[in-house]
């Protein structure tokens, strides 16, 4: 697709690039300049009579302990979860390319937990946690499991992770097996002619050109885990006593409960610009590793 | 090759459909409304942030259309939603609902700004002085009168003490312990049932010690206004009071030993079948109690006692106010609609259809004394027949939005004894100092 | 990947093993929805008391299906949802395709800026532009409650991740020399796009449409702050009605969940192989 001239180059943008630019343009980046706007008033959420107070907001924003205290729980909750998630997600990706039994089977199965969102989701696992798991502790003496896990802090912790893998893995496999389905197998066929073990195969063959979903799947996990409302309140509710309120959930808490408008859109703003850093810096790495076909 | 092919010109047909739609919304939309508009009827819209009258809501407005030719759609405040986001964002969208349904804290932050003034509204004198009050004027409309305290199972007391109860004995710290303790000897391992929910704990129950100050508005407020100059909590009489009761209740509840574990599924199930004889809520846990399976006992309310004085109002009364206000919108609203609406509010008062339907369907306790009707299930009645004898105090004290949420966190940590009395008053009194 | 060429007793045994350490995760992963499919067939008070039984004291029952049939008014909402997910699902597929192949194989300014502001936005909280989002659209441009408007906003947000994916493969998976080829036969852009390039992306297509498909059939939070109207609900939207304040109607809620979510295994199945066949592999071949 080179481009001959100048008038050819339009043409081109025009019909490829210009229709999805605008609808992105006129969804995302007006409102999101709009509300960087709100950020800079008093505004708090309904009113008609709004003032410019500069920083203020973003002054509040440094007092509010409390938020800072989010964000480092949401930080050790996305540690964990993008490494489960995404180990658990490429070796069910793996296993799943191969040449086995039942294999439709199996990715419909690890894909379900997608199918099930908000308030469900958090009733059933709140009721595998805080009874399924109780009873079978009894039952079995296992002291660890005999106390739900939503009751205390870090376990609720815990909880948060497990169901998150849970849920996002069988997403990400689906990435991860049209990652696999691009390589070609004549590739793969020639190393084992060539004597590569399987092992030899998956590290210097599979991974190398798997990179691009590598890419994408961290960073995908990483914003949805950095953006985790949903489960976090349908699980835990920030329960208990308040110690598993992640980021997200205190920015929206801070603008529609404690109607402080103004300073939940800073919050958003800033932890939008923390996970901007560190998955730019994510994308950068790995795209640089991306093998041009 | 060819199968690929038909997939695309699917694609493809698909597409262009789509975006021709796109293309002409802008047209449409501008029509559809200027359609709206010039329609004879007039159409109003309702929102609706108590999500288990939806139906009832819904039922209602069928009835009206059918009486009056308007017709009423009931918008629902989805699950998880907050009733001030959800108002909002209809605000900042240019549609505002003609009426709202919110909470009273709401109302009080955005009335005078959005809201029509009522304050000449006939139905203002039927409701026992129950409406609020934002700066001598009034912006809405008392929906309901919600009533909570400790809800007790007389056929599970009964039949575990093997004698008959009365529900009046029960009006001091004393006499709720001696029952407690009665009915442990008895065989009922844990009494009570607390659930853990924030705004239970740190609404219904903490809220006590302001409302119990005087027991009406005016008291709390001027309490609360002592908390944010500085006052400490722990300085109260109240707040000692309160901490008793509620460390009585700790230590009986049937949630023991993971009180934070307890569901708002399981509690009311503890309660209809009798394994504990008590549970703090209010009139709204009615259906809970009902899909419990609990519809064939009696039931009732109890004062959250307070002390050892049976003198005290707060041993003697049951907490009842007005909790949900309807509100006309007066920034989009047309003059015709806000007529349909006001005639919509008169008809809920003083129509007899309008009356029972607001009973009925909606099984709540109106606020209008006028009212005739009685609410057919056994907590509705119970605060119904105290409202009738002077047995109800009707403080309700405004806080901030946060406060259930923020406050209940603090609850909760000493619910599981992660705090003591002393960091627990701590709490609260910088919460207060925060508030401007 | 073929461990037959290992072969024998030792590749048998790994294969077993693998078997059935997959079936027990596999079990893990059924677990929560095998949940919601036999409470649904139950009422609340069994779902709370008894949620592992497998039949209900009353055997089958549909009452639940019965009534969450009724009170959604299932085919409207469903029709409303087909509408809204498949036209949003087409138009993003295809303009996100569109978009990153431009991206890829034009490196100028516009294509940079472009795609780090995409990579961007997926990050920006939801609940951080919903209130400037109804406000430009609803008071400023009155488009709200139009099926046309909330489609068109979907494309806005799914059409990120969609340029993402498709970047990455058309980037590693895609050979320039496919390309060059065809405009030697005389192929203009378009036609070289529409007849060789997004011929080859079918597995990738496939894993979008079934990605998006599923975020719009089940999005709540936009669809509600852009649908008021009762005839225009979607399928998340029309289930309000069975959550109160404090009590939530669950028996009615799985049987709606169960109704709401079989039409996406259904299409998911169907999809399955488009997503596993290697075409890149195969083309090149042809």
């Amino acid at each position: 697709m080179g481009i001959k001239d100048k008038k050819e180059g339009i043409k081109t943008f025009t019909i490829f690039a210009l229709p999805g630019l605008f609808v992105f343009a006129a969804v995302v980046i007006i409102p999101f300049l709009y509300g960087l706007y709100l950020t800079f008033t008093d505004w708090d959420g309904i009113s008609t009579n709004t003032s410019i107070v500069g920083a203020a907001n973003y002054i509040e924003v440094f007092k509010d302990a409390e938020f800072w205290k989010s964000l480092l729980l949401t930080l050790k909750y996305v540690v964990f979860s993008v490494t489960l998630v995404n180990v658990v997600a490429f070796f069910l990706a793996f296993i799943l390319t191969s040449k086995l039994k039942g294999v439709s089977f199996f990715r419909t199965g690890f894909f379900t937990p997608n199918l099930i969102g908000g308030v469900i989701l958090g009733f059933i696992w709140q009721f595998v946690f805080s009874r399924v798991l109780v009873n079978l502790g009894h039952e079995a003496g296992i002291e660890f499991l005999s106390r739900s896990f939503l009751a205390d802090p870090n376990k609720a912790f815990w909880a948060m992770v497990i169901v998150s893998v849970w849920q996002t893995s069988g997403y990400m496999m689906l990435i991860y097996i049209a990652g696999f389905s691009g390589i070609s197998t004549d590739v793969l066929e020639a190393a084992s002619i060539d004597g590569a073990t399987g092992f030899q195969k998956l590290k210097s063959i599979t991974v190398p050109l798997m990179v691009p979903s590598f890419v994408i799947c961290i960073f995908l996990t990483l914003s949805r885990c950095f953006m985790v409302y949903d489960l976090n309140l349908s699980l835990t509710g920030g329960e208990p006593y308040g110690t598993t309120i992640m980021a997200a959930m205190h920015v929206y808490n801070k603008a529609f409960t404690s109607r402080q408008y103004g300073v939940g859109q800073a919050e958003a703003l800033i932890l939008f610009l923390m996970v901007a850093i560190i998955s730019g810096i994510q994308i950068y790495v790995g795209k640089r590793k991306e093998v041009e076909a | 090759m060819r199968k690929i092919k038909k997939a695309v010109s699917v694609l493809l047909v698909g597409t262009m459909i789509a975006s021709s739609l796109v293309g002409c919304s802008n047209k449409k939309s501008t029509s559809d409304s200027k359609d709206s508009s010039s329609k004879k009827s007039v159409e109003i819209t309702m929102l609706n942030s108590k999500g288990e009258i939806q139906e009832g809501l819904e039922a209602i407005a069928e009835k009206y259309k059918e009486k009056t030719g308007v017709s009423i759609e009931v918008i629902a405040c989805g699950a998880g939603e907050s009733p001030f986001q959800k108002i909002s964002t209809m605000y900042s969208a240019g549609n505002p609902p003609t009426l709202a349904i919110l909470d009273t804290t709401d109302v009080k932050a955005i009335a005078e700004e959005k809201a029509t003034d009522l304050s000449s509204e006939k139905w203002v004198q039927e409701m026992n002085g129950m409406t609020t009050d934002v700066n001598g004027k009034i912006y809405s409309f008392p929906l309901c009168i919600e009533g909570r305290g400790i809800i007790y199972n007389k056929t599970a007391i009964e039949k575990t003490l093997g004698k008959d109860f009365d529900p009046s004995t029960i009006n001091s710290y004393d006499s709720l312990k001696a029952i407690f303790d009665k009915l442990k000897a008895k065989g009922m391992k844990y009494p009570i049932v607390i659930s853990k929910e924030d705004w239970s704990l740190g609404a219904h129950q903490l809220q006590y010690v302001y409302e119990t100050q005087t027991g009406d508005n005016a008291g709390a407020q001027a309490y609360i206004d002592k908390l944010k100059a500085g006052e400490s909590i722990a300085d109260n009489k109240r707040f000692d009071e309160f901490i008793k009761t509620f460390d009585l209740l700790k230590e009986n509840n049937i949630n023991n030993p993971d009180p934070l574990a307890a569901t708002y599924e399981q509690d009311p199930i503890f309660l209809a079948d009798g394994d504990a004889a008590f549970w703090f809520n209010g009139s709204w846990a009615w259906p809970n109690i009902k899909e419990a399976g609990g519809d064939k006992n009696e039931y009732g309310f109890i004062p959250y006692v307070l002390g050892n004085d049976t003198s005290d109002f707060a041993n003697t009364k049951i907490q009842a106010s007005p909790s949900k206000q309807v509100m006309i919108d007066k920034e989009k609203a047309t003059p015709e609609q806000v007529q349909a609406a006001k005639d919509f509010l008169n008809y809920l008062v003083y129509d007899e259809q309008g009356q029972k339907a607001l009973v009925d369907d909606c099984s709540i306790i109106p606020v209008a004394k006028n009212n005739p009707n009685a609410p057919s299930d056994p907590l509705g009645k119970s605060i119904k027949d105290a409202m009738g004898k002077d047995g109800i105090f009707t403080a309700s004290a405004i806080v901030p939005g946060d406060h259930w949420s923020v406050l209940g966190a603090e609850m909760q940590k000493y619910l599981a004894g992660q705090s003591t009395k002393e960091e627990l008053a701590k709490a609260i009194d910088s919460y207060w100092a925060a508030q401007k | 990947m073929s461990d037959n060429s290992i072969g024998g007793f030792k590749g048998k045994i790994k294969k077993i093993c693998i078997f059935v350490v997959l079936i027990a995760v596999f079990l893990i992963y059924m677990f929560p929805f095998a949940l919601i499919l036999i409470n649904s067939f139950k009422m609340k008070r069994e779902i709370i008391t008894s949620p592992l039984k497998l039949l209900s004291e009353n055997g089958l029952n549909l009452e639940n299906f019965q009534k969450a049939y009724e009170k959604m008014d299932f085919m409207k909402a469903f029709s409303n949802s087909l509408f809204i997910t498949v036209s949003a699902t087409l138009l993003v597929v295809l303009l996100a395709a569109m978009t990153s192949y431009y991206f890829v194989r034009i490196n100028n300014k516009i294509s940079k800026v472009f795609f780090a502001l995409m990579i961007a936005s997926m990050i920006i909280p939801f609940q951080a532009i919903m209130v400037p989002l109804v406000s430009i659209y609803g008071a400023k441009l009155g488009l709200l409650n139009h099926r046309t408007t909330l489609i068109f906003m979907h494309v806005g947000f799914a059409i990120s991740m969609s340029v993402f994916i498709y970047h990455g493969f058309i980037k590693s998976n895609i050979p320039i020399t496919l390309e060059e080829a065809a405009y030697l036969d005389g192929c203009t852009k378009t036609q070289t796009f529409f007849k060789i390039i997004f011929p080859l992306l079918k597995p990738t297509t496939a894993t979008l449409v079934i990605l998006n498909v599923l975020a719009f059939w089940n999005d709540f939070l936009l669809p509600s702050l852009v649908l008021s109207t009762e005839d225009l609900l979607t399928l998340p939207l029309s289930t309000y009605k069975f959550y109160g304040t404090y009590s939530a109607d669950l028996g009615t809620i799985m049987a709606a969940l169960v109704l709401t979510v079989a039409p996406i295994l259904i299409l998911y199945l169907f999809l399955q192989k488009y997503i596993i066949s290697g075409v890149v592999a195969g083309a090149v071949k042809s």
